[in-house]
């Protein structure tokens, strides 16, 4: 099987036009659009919120858009007013947009204020020695219940469209109704941002709920204020199972709007290196479901293999888990040829040791008996939910940003997007296998084309003047699609929104725990492959 | 009376002793097989580790009820029948082997009862039902049982063992021998004595009963899986049967660890069975006609030899 997928030969990406969908919006929505404009592979949409019923029923019925899928729902603050960002995303004719919805200026709680004035607060700024203070966003929410309210009617109305929204509420009541058994943060391993509320009638579950609110961290200002350059030190840490995918799209969204060109050399080791952690992050993943599954065997053996990955990567980059590799225009360093090599003797070995670990897992009857049809999703309930990324593909539908946008240089380069049948775990554990055989075909592929080219850009920012602009850029993480959209001002970050694929992993959870049994509870959340860092985030307001 | 005593010491000594040893085994293979990462190699299982885990399960605060009791009590009682040497049994029976077995199922039912006082409903439903699927190992287990005794013609163990002195019971019934293999593997997985994580434990053994019940429950399995393993020793590997020049003791020694080391490494190459309708698929589809087959390919050979004196 690893074998036949690996030697064949498949054609590249599909041809986006996204000027043609951008003039077919202007067209339909006129005035109801207070800005439109193009943003690297995306668009982003710019409305007011009494508009919001107009555009989105012509996005959804417009067979000329027909946009299926809602992502994410997140707000932001920003220095003017407030703002919605809605992710969106058709496959039928293959584009994502952002929606950005104007609220207006909403009234500041008290603590705000109280915080502005606090000595304390104003002493520990000072003593960060930022230099310009006017970029600081005060969190000028705060969750005041007036703003709540409010919140929650235009989720309602979006929710009319998009029948997963509902899950974006600011929502006590149901942990209160939902509460037969309570499985708390720690029990899981890795899965340490929710609690589980179950009801359930004997082994069977009624229904879950979870509860996201204990995830919340106080940092709250942790990427706005900061230099775009001094960012990328810890960008990595959005997603620590494969921590090159923030950095790559933030410089990919950065790139755009500076409109740096990088060389050819730059996009292959961009993506030699994705392809690395791609494989790393789904060798953790085999090793988290064999340790549910029990078999201690494959646990070790994936953990020993992963190893190997996890070296190169630091050998490459310095860093096992948070790489500090991309620059904006370029990469911290090159590669040199003896670093290349190890990567080619090694790849031959993990390529085999992954295909016995395969061997290993799949051909046993009791991991299978065990694995098959639990946790199915249907193509409909993975569109309604916005899955993306290998949940998505498990269940049927071809999807991948990697092929259906222009990203990096993945169009020279022959591979095939593995999709599955039925949706079950059993799928979702082999589309992980197949995915990591392509990753090594990709990589056999770049250590081939890789040429002698400069690597290195220096560029200086201080002092140059930016307008405030926004850009959104999107790469397929291993959990799914990743976006980050940016808001900047001269060489300073005012908000940094991650739109991440795994918030859509676990609402899906929700309802495919629904009818399954209690035992099974802890392997379908694992098969979901949620990174628990895409959670910390202050940008959601459940 | 003196010697009664003396027996008794014996007795609990040797099965205490292995007890240590056995369980000391286990945490040793469990920790040998965790891959250890970086620098914080964890020492898992040293020579006084299942001393401290005694200890461990004491600490907590716990209450003791009376089928705790009554659990450990009976754990100890299975061995009262069996015969260690050809002098040490405590009480010497005709039928020794029935009377053993009906220890085994009193003690099967004090599990059902020790778990319905769980609080709740999810984790009884769940340990019933593998307490439920330990019942039904007794099918394939009593039949193999049935033809063995229809070969030696004896319910008595010891006259079992005296009858292998020339040829030992697995050579006449392989079969029946493989079966109590896989169901003393089958045991040791619905147990989970070689785990080393209970947060993955479907059924939460670990979380309820801490203290005292815990370490009575942790007794009684190991005792369930050790008395499976001496039984089959005694059945079909001729017990304390002197082989050559090695003493019969050291060989009931030998031939019990071999068996112990066997499904321990089988246990930790393959995956948790805490799946019902798995191990009712593995007793229905293969265990129990395998077993029946075995019964009677013996009744026939029995007809043949002893009605019709054929062979």
């Amino acid at each position: 099987m690893a074998k036949e997928l690996f030697q064949g030969i498949y054609s590249s990406h599909k041809i986006v036009f996204i000027e043609r969908i951008e003039k077919n919006l202007q067209f339909y929505l006129k005035d109801k659009i207070a800005n439109i404009k193009k943003s690297g592979q995306e668009i982003i949409l710019d409305i007011d919120i009494k508009n919001i019923d107009f555009v989105l029923s012509e996005l959804k019925n417009n067979p000329e858009f027909s946009v299926e899928i809602l992502n994410s729902i997140v707000f932001y603050p920003s220095k003017n007013a407030n703002f919605l960002l809605l992710s969106l995303a058709s496959m039928s004719n293959n584009f994502s947009l952002i929606l950005k919805i104007n609220l207006g200026v909403i009234e500041k709680n008290e603590d705000s204020e109280l915080l502005e004035n606090n000595k304390l607060f104003s002493d520990s700024l000072s003593s960060l020695s930022l230099k310009n203070k006017k970029y600081i966003n005060l969190l000028n929410y705060t969750k005041t219940e007036n703003f709540l309210i409010k919140y929650n009617e235009i989720i309602e109305e979006i929710s009319k469209y998009y029948k997963n929204a509902n899950n974006f509420k600011n929502n006590k009541i149901l942990r209160q109704s939902v509460n037969d058994l309570i499985i708390k943060s720690g029990v899981l391993d890795g899965l340490d941002f929710f609690d589980l509320y179950v009801q359930a009638e004997f082994d069977l579950i009624v229904k879950a709920y979870m509860d996201l609110t204990i995830a919340e961290i106080n940092s709250n200002d942790i990427f706005s204020a900061i230099k775009f350059t001094d960012l990328l030190t810890i960008i990595s840490r959005l997603d620590y199972s494969a921590g090159i995918f923030p950095e790559i799209c933030f410089c990919i969204g950065v790139e755009d709007v500076l409109q740096i060109k990088v060389s050819r050399k730059v996009s292959l080791i961009r993506m030699l290196i994705s392809e690395l952690f791609r494989i790393s992050n789904h060798i953790f993943y085999i090793a988290k479901i064999s340790k549910v599954l029990g078999a201690d065997l494959c646990f070790n053996k994936a953990l020993i293999e992963r190893e190997k990955v996890l070296r190169i990567i630091e050998l490459y980059t310095g860093s096992r888990i948070n790489p500090n590799f991309i620059r904006i225009g370029g990469l911290k360093e090159d590669l040199s040829d003896a670093k290349l090599l190890t990567l080619k003797k090694a790849l031959k070995e993990i390529m085999i040791n992954i295909d016995s670990l395969e061997t290993l897992l799949l051909d046993n009857s009791i991991i299978t008996a065990k694995l098959k049809n639990i946790g199915i999703i249907n193509k409909d309930v993975a569109v309604k939910y916005g899955l993306s990324g290998p949940n998505l593909r498990s269940c049927g539908i071809r999807y991948d940003v990697r092929k259906n946008r222009n990203l990096l240089l993945y169009k020279d380069i022959s591979f095939l997007i593995p999709v599955g049948k039925y949706g079950d775990c059993l799928d979702r554990v082999q589309i992980r296998f197949n995915e990591i055989y392509q990753s090594i075909k990709i990589i056999e592929q770049i250590l081939n084309q890789i040429t002698d080219e400069p690597v290195k850009k220096y560029l200086r920012f201080d002092g140059v003047n930016i307008p405030r602009i926004e850009t959104v850029a999107s790469v397929e993480c291993p959990h799914g699609a990743y976006k980050i959209f940016l808001e900047l001002e001269d060489e300073y970050i005012l908000n940094l929104v991650p739109i991440t694929p795994s918030i859509n992993s676990l609402f899906c959870a929700q309802e495919i725990l629904q009818g399954s049994k209690v035992e099974d509870i802890i392997l379908i959340i694992a098969s979901l492959d949620l990174s628990s860092s895409e959670f910390f985030q202050r940008f959601y307001l459940w | 009376m003196v010697s009664i005593f003396l027996k008794v010491i014996y007795v609990f000594l040797i099965v205490g002793i292995n007890l240590y040893v056995g369980s000391y085994f286990v945490n040793k293979i469990a920790g040998r097989t965790v891959y250890k990462r970086g620098y914080t190699a964890i020492k898992d299982g040293g020579v006084s580790y299942p001393a401290f885990k005694i200890f461990k399960y004491l600490e907590k605060d716990s209450k003791v009820g009376l089928w705790d009791f009554l659990l450990l009590l009976f754990s100890f009682f299975i061995w009262v029948f069996i015969p260690f040497s050809n002098v040490l049994i405590l009480i010497r029976f005709d039928n020794d082997l029935i009377i053993s077995l009906l220890f085994l199922m009193i003690l099967f039912f004090l599990f059902v009862i020790n778990n319905s006082k769980s609080k709740y409903s999810l984790i009884f439903n769940n340990i019933s039902r593998n307490v439920v699927m330990m019942f039904s190992f007794l099918i394939p287990l009593f039949l193999n049982i049935a033809s063995l005794v229809l070969i030696n013609r004896t319910l008595a163990l010891k006259e079992i063992i005296g009858l292998q002195y020339r040829n030992w019971n697995i050579i006449y019934q392989p079969l029946g021998f493989l079966i109590f293999l896989c169901i003393i593997f089958l045991q040791v997985k619905i147990f989970g004595l070689t785990k080393t994580d209970k947060l993955f434990y479907g059924d939460n053994w670990g979380i309820e009963g801490n203290g005292f019940a815990k370490l009575a429950l942790r007794i009684a399995n190991y005792n369930i899986v050790f008395f499976l393993i001496v039984l089959t020793v005694i059945l079909y590997l001729a017990g304390w049967q002197n082989f050559y020049f090695i003493n019969g003791n050291i060989m009931f020694l030998l031939k019990f660890y071999i068996i112990f080391f066997i499904i321990l490494l089988i246990d930790k190459a393959t995956p948790a069975i805490n799946y019902y309708k798995y191990l009712t698929a593995i007793n229905l589809k293969f265990l129990t006609p395998i077993s029946v087959v075995n019964f009677i390919i013996t009744i026939v050979f029995f007809m043949l030899r002893n009605v019709y004196s054929l062979i």
